[in-house]
């Protein structure tokens, strides 16, 4: 199809708008990830004169697949995204079909959730430290005071207690995010569709099953992709809450690439784990796109 | 065309020559009256030393060279590395200069990160004697200084005389031996229930207790002299099997596992612990009523060693040395700057100003009239500054520095057993690339 003359000019002027932010997006985003697959693809000395490129083609990538703590940290990671994201979704939609009733203080209430998320979370992890600390931790006090514990628990200290540790931590800030996500959907389904289905005889749980869940199936695939690709750049929480402690056990693998990086000064390495990081969040949010797509054509259907 | 390339060359000649004129003329001036000078220092953020007593320094500092302005970036500790590696790489240093510690030095001296600064102290310093050894040998390497001591961090033995006293002793603990014996004593006396608290935290505090845990069995250094590993035997192995065995029969309390060194302090100086093994600010927390329980009751002690170790200290301590570097890509405009200033903060002069913040590095300082007055114990902190270990001076320390702590970790908590745990570290270290 060939366009007007009128249409090609402004074509043009829309192009010539958008360049500066084209032009933003490129410096800020394509230009690091290009340059860090370049880096990715070389052996990196760094002196005081800057860093001195080697090209070796796949070798980071070998020593990367050859890293046990790779593995293990992409293990941790997907285990990690998989039962937060599951546990928020679920509390989320719990609390978030509670905010859609027409209560006293739901504005309060939905801005008191909203805390959590507001929060740094490396301000949030520092607080949880506190909470969790062996000695004057607010968490042992209160299971003492209440006979649930003895003695002082070390919760950061062993690597389950510690991963499911540093789960709260993210649940509890996280899950308002997911319940905004779904109030937001639960409050398109017209009312219509549940008056109907109370007509119908319908239970509530009926009203649920068969009317909200699926009109809300786009708002929780939208909610779960977000949380999942978050997920997957694990970082702050584990670099203030344990460390990656304890040994290796809640190191995800944005901290096996900075620790790559910053601290073993290996920057090919650090930076091919950080390319096949990319690659594997661009992966995740193709397939939930599609997935996504595919849910919201149903229901348009 | 040709002639119109040939105009514009002789005007860019005809500028570059005029500009150079002015800038030879602005030289001339410059020398007349100095031009301002903005010297950027990356500082850690930090107890004693802190951002306030800095700031005063740099005010001082300025007083006295009105035309340069220090200006401090402060940063945590675990940031200061990667601050400094990435002002390293940049074509002109973010930071002119920068603080590096000891355990940098090797790294910084194999990457030429900062410069060595002999030349500079052979012609500035009078008195290098004056530091002790102990504290040049921290941030030197291969004859190299790399940078100019600054803050003469190390641990101290603290002990609670009261519990002591209770328990039946009248002094603190002078061989491994006898601390066991205290520790055992004051648990079966139900006086304290964990005797000892210390930072195993898996950071690099860990790596300082085992250093000095080793330090105490005779030998601290990780490395022998033709820089192998050797954690898996002698006095490195003995000090893992110690903190253990400390864990396991609970002399130790075991949220040492998830304690940093704040925090051991906090446990000691609120009465949860009889025995510390820190840094030097436990001396102004366990008499600060404000933040202390014990107050009166706390004792600076050399540490306790195995016998016929350490025989010339009697003491073995780990430091902690900090020092003030020159980035290698500072301007050279501003190099001579960035040592007049690090020569002003490290002075006898500006240090002997400080003393309620940190240990003088200079000999000087620490025997004064007024650090005596000060500081009670200031005959201990000589001692144990004495008998200082330093952590390995190896070019990727901190690569080791995490295999050592995690090793460490798993080996006093028990997930791996002591000897597999040293056998693995040594393994692991090996399997580096040199």
């Amino acid at each position: 199809m060939r366009l007007s003359k009128l249409e090609r000019k402004s074509a043009i002027a829309g192009y010539a708008m958008l360049s500066p932010a084209m032009l933003v997006i490129a410096l800020v985003t394509i230009f690091p990830i290009g340059y860090s697959i370049w880096m990715s693809m070389n052996t990196i000395n760094s002196t005081f004169t800057g860093f001195q490129f080697t090209f070796s083609g796949f070798t980071n990538y070998n020593i990367v697949f050859q890293s046990s703590l790779f593995w293990q940290a992409l293990w941790f990671t997907t285990m990690y995204a998989a039962v937060t994201v599951i546990i928020e979704l679920v509390l989320g939609l719990l609390v978030a079909l509670a905010l859609n009733q027409p209560i006293r203080g739901r504005g309060l209430a939905i801005a008191v959730m909203l805390i959590p998320w507001t929060l740094i979370t490396v301000i949030s992890a520092q607080m949880w430290g506190y909470i969790y600390n062996g000695i004057y931790g607010v968490l042992n006090y209160l299971l003492m005071s209440i006979h649930i514990i003895n003695a002082p628990f070390l919760w950061l200290g062993s690597p389950v207690s510690a991963t499911i540790s540093m789960m709260m931590a993210d649940i509890w800030k996280t899950t308002p995010f997911v319940t905004m996500i779904l109030l937001a959907g639960l409050q398109l389904i017209p009312s219509e569709l549940y008056e109907a289905a109370k007509i119908d005889g319908s239970s509530a749980w009926n009203s649920f099953w068969h009317v909200t869940f699926p009109l809300l199936r786009p708002s929780l695939g939208l909610a779960a992709l977000f949380r999942i690709l978050q997920a997957f750049g694990l970082f702050d929480l584990p670099f203030v809450l344990t460390g990656g402690g304890p040994g290796t056990s809640t190191m995800s693998i944005a901290m096996v690439a900075y620790k790559a990086i910053f601290n073993d000064g290996a920057f090919g390495p650090g930076t091919a784990v950080a390319v096949l990081t990319v690659a594997l969040v661009i992966l995740l949010a193709v397939g939930s796109l599609k997935a996504l797509r595919t849910q919201v054509g149903e229901i348009d259907t | 065309m040709r002639n119109k390339w040939t105009k514009v060359l002789m005007s860019a000649m005809s500028a570059s020559l005029l500009l150079t004129g002015a800038s030879s003329a602005a030289m001339a001036k410059a020398k007349a009256a100095p031009q301002p000078v903005v010297l950027k220092v990356l500082y850690m953020s930090q107890q004693g030393y802190s951002t306030a007593v800095l700031n005063k320094m740099g005010a001082e500092f300025h007083k006295e060279h009105p035309n340069v302005t220090i200006e401090f970036t402060y940063l945590p500790y675990p940031q200061l590395h990667s601050a400094i590696l990435t002002s390293a790489a940049a074509p002109v240093a973010q930071y002119d200069v920068v603080l590096s510690d000891l355990i940098w030095t090797g790294e910084f001296a194999a990457k030429g990160y900062t410069v060595a600064l002999n030349n500079y102290i052979r012609q500035y310093i009078k008195n290098p004697k004056g530091i002790p050894q102990s504290v040049w040998n921290g941030l030197s390497v291969g004859g190299k200084v790399m940078a100019m001591p600054f803050l003469a961090n190390f641990q101290n033995f603290y002990y609670n005389k009261k519990m002591l006293a209770e328990a039946g002793f009248k002094s603190g603990p002078k061989t491994m031996a006898q601390w066991l014996h205290q520790m055992q004593v004051l648990k079966a006396k139900h006086i304290v229930q964990y005797p000892y608290e210390d930072s195993w935290l898996q950071a690099e505090g860990l790596v300082c207790d085992y250093v000095r845990t080793a330090g105490e069995f005779g030998n601290g250094n990780l490395f022998n002299a033709k820089g192998q590993p050797i954690m898996n035997q002698g006095a490195a192995l003995k000090a893992l099997e110690w903190m253990r065995m400390l864990y396991k029969d609970g002399l130790a309390n075991p949220n040492s596992l998830a304690a940093d060194e704040p925090t051991a302090a906090n446990a000691f100086a609120s009465g949860q612990a009889a025995f510390n093994t820190n840094w030097t600010f436990v001396t102004g927390i366990m008499n600060n009523k404000s933040e202390s329980k014990i107050v009166g009751q706390g004792v600076v002690s050399g540490f306790p060693v195995a016998p016929g170790t350490n025989r010339a200290t009697l003491s073995a301590s780990i430091s902690g040395f900090q020092g003030l570097a020159i980035a290698a890509n500072t301007p050279a405009s501003l190099k001579p700057w960035a040592w007049k200033w690090i020569q002003f903060a490290t002075s006898p002069a500006v240090q002997a100003q400080h003393l309620h913040s940190e240990w003088p590095i200079w000999s000087s300082v620490a025997t004064s009239p007024q650090e005596k007055h000060l500081n009670p114990w200031y005959k201990v902190y000589q001692q144990n500054l004495n008998a200082v270990y330093n952590r390995p001076a190896v070019s990727n320390y901190l690569t080791v520095s995490s295999i050592i702590q995690q090793y460490v970790h798993e080996a006093i908590g028990g997930t791996i057993p002591v000897k597999t745990a040293a056998n693995d570290m040594v393994q692991q270290i090996e399997s580096l690339p040199k």
